[in-house]
């Protein structure tokens, strides 16, 4: 299974030590099995849908399909096909079906993921997997299409490679070699993919700093630009921009990172700040980019008086922050070997000296608009 | 090499390779409905060769992910119609992928039926008996199942034993 951020390993491993079907697993609960191997467990449902109702798991605990590893995903469908083909002949019916729930809106009603075979008589004994057809919004279903189209060929090139069409030359290698500029056929779907998602765009094309060291840490992202040289797509991406659009989003990441450009020389940006409070007690360094332990701790205090916003943050979600600084180059230089709760008691004094409790409101578009860009890149991981 | 089903189904194609195909149906369930079909027909799963059947679920898996984030669904069900009965609108073997939202009526989950314990019991035993084929290669109709050269041997063995019993009976 993909390594999972610690916290959410740990939700993984609550659930493990409370799932009743792990407990069946190990035997701890009994069951009516049917089918064992070392990594899958086939057993009677006790509330059987119909006649022969099976359910099929993997013996590791998954909560959802996409968790699963590519090996086991494999030998739990092989397995599925013969248990389908199984209960067919025991139960002497015709047909069959398979039934996944992915989330609790399609169903799913353990954390362990499974899935379901009915022996079907009649298609009446279980209507509920009758579809029924209803108009939907063209729009809506034209922008699905056309999402599907770009990215499922994308999403699925492992699983391609193993299949491809015959004659297709566009078929790429599981991870090519990284050489620099990948193929123009690999080049225009990497440039499909971007059109659809404009904040990966932005990322790449203002910080492929960033991007990059993302990808470095990340197998996924690795394998998704494999032969891609980000400086150069960044370059391209930035000549292919009108002025018109580079000037809009240019603003828009101004605006996501004014909170920590406040010391850029000149110090203009394209929308004008808000008023600041009093100016800080000492001078400070003119820098763009501030490393807070070259400051004094009267200066970094100046600084948090300054920075509301930061202040904030760092009282109320000091781990979101911590979050942040890795992806964000201003936010990363500046806690750079600092000691961040050092930083944190300075910000409580400051807070204290003006009585000014932190508030959730007082959480800036801007940090939301950074967060944005975070999400838009943590969804390719 | 046998024509697709591809010209056989309506709806637009999104996805293809050499064994199966995507398509969002012209009649939708909901705004994220895909189908998954294997190229050639098969009108049950026994006749479904091993890596399609395991490739056909692949691209499902990763078509209901594309509708989770594509869509934002809060959730996906994937459902394997085999045969006439199975609910589904073509007498091919395919796999529907539908999108999710809360309370949106769908596909609501079904009434469980109250079967006694000897019922179950006796389904079990059955089940058990033919899912001991699971994972073996099946030769044919008969079932005449492929053995190592191990148990092929310990058959032999054992033949060779009730036959010479036979031979001592008064």
């Amino acid at each position: 299974m993909a390594e999972l951020p610690p916290d959410q390993q740990k939700i993984l491993d609550e659930q493990k030590a409370q799932c009743p079907f792990c407990k069946i697993i190990k035997g701890e609960i009994p069951s009516k099995k049917v089918y064992e191997d070392d990594k899958v467990l086939a057993i009677m449902d006790i509330n059987p849908a119909v006649k022969g109702h099976i359910l099929v798991m993997p013996k590791e605990h998954y909560p959802i399909m996409p968790l699963i590893p590519p090996e086991i995903f494999e030998h739990l469908f092989l397995c599925t096909r013969d248990l389908v083909r199984a209960e067919k002949k025991a139960m002497v019916t015709p047909s069959s079906n398979v039934f996944i729930a992915n989330g609790g809106a399609a169903g799913q009603q353990s954390s362990h993921f499974m899935l379901h075979i009915f022996a079907r008589e009649k298609a009446s004994e279980l209507e509920v997997l009758q579809l029924k057809n209803v108009e939907q919004d063209k729009q809506k279903v034209a922008e699905l299409t056309n999402m599907l189209q770009h990215n499922l060929k994308i999403m699925l090139k492992d699983r391609y490679a193993k299949f491809p069409i015959p004659g297709d030359t566009s078929a790429q290698p599981a991870a090519a070699p990284h050489t620099g500029v990948s193929t123009l056929q690999g080049q225009e779907q990497l440039a499909q993919l971007l059109e659809a998602n404009p904040q990966l765009k932005q990322a790449i094309i203002e910080q492929p700093g960033e991007v990059k060291k993302l990808i470095q840490t990340n197998p996924q992202l690795q394998q998704f630009f494999a032969g891609v040289d980000v400086d150069l797509l960044s370059q391209k991406l930035k000549e292919q921009q009108s002025p018109k659009e580079k000037s809009s989003q240019q603003h828009e990441l101004d605006k996501a990172t004014e909170q920590f450009s406040g010391f850029k020389p000149g110090g203009k940006t394209e929308e004008k700040m808000p008023e600041e409070p009093k100016p800080p007690e000492e001078p400070r360094p003119p820098e763009e980019f501030i490393r807070a332990k070259d400051l004094t701790d009267k200066q970094i205090m100046a600084l948090l008086e300054e920075k509301e916003k930061l202040r904030n943050l760092l009282l109320q979600d000091p781990e979101q922050l911590k979050g942040m600084i890795p992806s964000n180059e201003k936010l990363r230089v500046f806690f750079q070997e600092a000691d961040f709760e050092k930083i944190k008691r300075l910000a409580k004094q400051v807070d204290e000296k003006h009585k000014s409790p932190a508030k959730d409101e007082d959480i800036p578009e801007k940090i939301e608009q950074v967060k944005d860009l975070d999400d838009a890149l943590s969804r390719y991981i | 090499m046998e024509e697709s089903i591809k010209t056989k189904i309506k709806g637009t194609l999104v996805y293809e390779d050499a064994v199966c195909f995507v398509i969002v149906p012209e009649k939708q369930a909901t705004a994220g409905h895909l189908q998954i079909f294997p190229h050639a027909s098969y009108t049950d799963v026994e006749s479904i060769p091993k890596d399609v059947f395991v490739q056909m679920f692949f691209v499902a898996s990763y078509g209901a992910t594309a509708l989770f984030e594509g869509l934002k669904a809060h959730g996906t069900n994937i459902v394997l119609r085999d045969g006439k009965e199975s609910n589904g609108v073509y007498d091919y073997v395919y796999i529907d992928v539908v999108g999710r939202m809360q309370n949106d009526n769908v596909m609501n989950l079904w009434q469980p039926k109250q079967l006694d314990e000897a019922t179950q019991a006796q389904t079990q035993a059955r089940l058990k008996e033919e899912a001991f084929y699971v994972g073996k290669e099946i030769a044919d109709e008969k079932k005449e199942i492929v053995l190592d050269d191990d148990q092929q041997e310990a058959v032999d063995e054992g033949n060779n034993y009730k036959i010479k019993n036979f031979y001592r009976m008064p």
